[in-house]
């Protein structure tokens, strides 16, 4: 009998600590996904001075420079964004580039690239905080481009 | 351009076909600009990762790097087999002459588990998660242009999952 009652008090507790926990926040839209992306120029030249190109983080610089063999990266452009369940996000990353994301049921978000107004390659994966995914190839003149995505590091929103 | 043909390229830019075979795809990437495309970005994606890969040397023989793994499976496997009970020693419990006291042990560590899981905070967010191992599910990229061909790699120190798309006019 003492033992039915143990049982019985620990569950009402857990009952009761779980109705009072506070909400986590990134559960108050989990149906919404913060990205962020950038349009990267790789070169080994030096900065063109004719270009409003940033620096990037040095973080990311760390990161590429790991991987690939660019000597200099530069920022063209920087978007926050959100992706839904409902619709895809369209995000312009220059005047001939542009993304498409969409978030799928399974979690995972799927990205479509266009440059020049054509599909040039869709990809389906999940972005997890601390992760990035990086779509680049090569540019003309031995440079490359990039695009990043990740995860926004501050949940706020765009 | 089908798949066979792909694939003999592929061994050629690789070195892998015998010299006449060679030869055929040679003269064929002479008169074909698809499969030239195709044999020049396969070349630049293997200077790309040769030139690039990480390289990590370990500081031990081949035969002593392997013989530790093996030890520290065989030490799992015997830490997680359990000892038979020794006969002529009765359990806890019933030692303790108490049917109370079995459930009163489990029923202790659910109750301290439920505690530190489920405490305010200890719920992992996205700020508190510690970043996890990629999950490339599918890992499906699609491109629906002839001429553009992808390489998908994962660099796990960096977190980074990469992409690299050739032949394609995107900046």
């Amino acid at each position: 009998m003492t033992t039915r009652l143990f049982a019985l008090a620990l569950l009402t507790g857990l009952g009761f600590q779980s109705l009072f926990q506070p909400t986590p926040a990134c559960a108050a839209d989990p149906a919404k996904l913060p990205l962020q992306a950038q349009l990267i120029w790789g070169t080994d030249s030096s900065k063109p001075s004719d270009k409003t190109l940033k620096p990037i983080p040095p973080d990311l610089d760390k990161r590429l420079r790991r991987v690939f063999k660019w000597q200099n990266y530069f920022e063209v452009t920087q978007t926050n964004f959100v992706v839904g369940p409902t619709q895809p996000t369209h995000v312009d990353m220059s005047r001939e580039c542009r993304i498409e994301v969409a978030q799928q049921p399974s979690g995972e978000v799927e990205i479509q690239l266009f440059g020049k107004g054509r599909l040039v390659v869709k990809k389906r994966q999940r972005i997890l905080p601390g992760e990035i995914v990086v779509i680049a190839g090569d540019d003309k003149d031995y440079n490359a481009w990039f695009v990043v995505l990740t995860q926004q590091k501050s949940r706020g929103g765009p | 351009m089908n798949r066979e043909l792909q694939e003999k390229i592929q061994a050629w830019v690789d070195g892998e076909l015998k010299a006449s075979e060679a030869h055929r795809i040679a003269t064929l990437t002479q008169s074909d600009p698809a499969a030239l495309a195709l044999a020049e970005n396969l070349r630049g994606f293997r200077s790309l990762v040769r030139d690039n890969a990480p390289e990590h040397s370990i500081d031990a023989s081949r035969d002593f790097y392997w013989s530790r793994i093996r030890e520290g499976i065989h030490r799992a496997e015997r830490a997680t087999a359990s000892p038979p009970p020794e006969k002529g020693h009765a359990s806890i419990p019933s030692r303790v002459g108490g049917h109370w006291l079995a459930w009163l042990v489990p029923s202790a560590l659910v109750a301290t588990a439920a505690f530190f899981a489920l405490r305010p905070g200890s719920v992992p967010t996205a700020e508190t998660a510690d970043p996890l191992p990629p999950v490339l599910v599918d890992h499906v990229v699609e491109s629906p242009l002839a001429e553009v061909t992808t390489l998908t790699f994962y660099s796990s120190s960096d977190a980074m999952t990469v992409v690299w798309v050739g032949s394609a006019e995107v900046f």
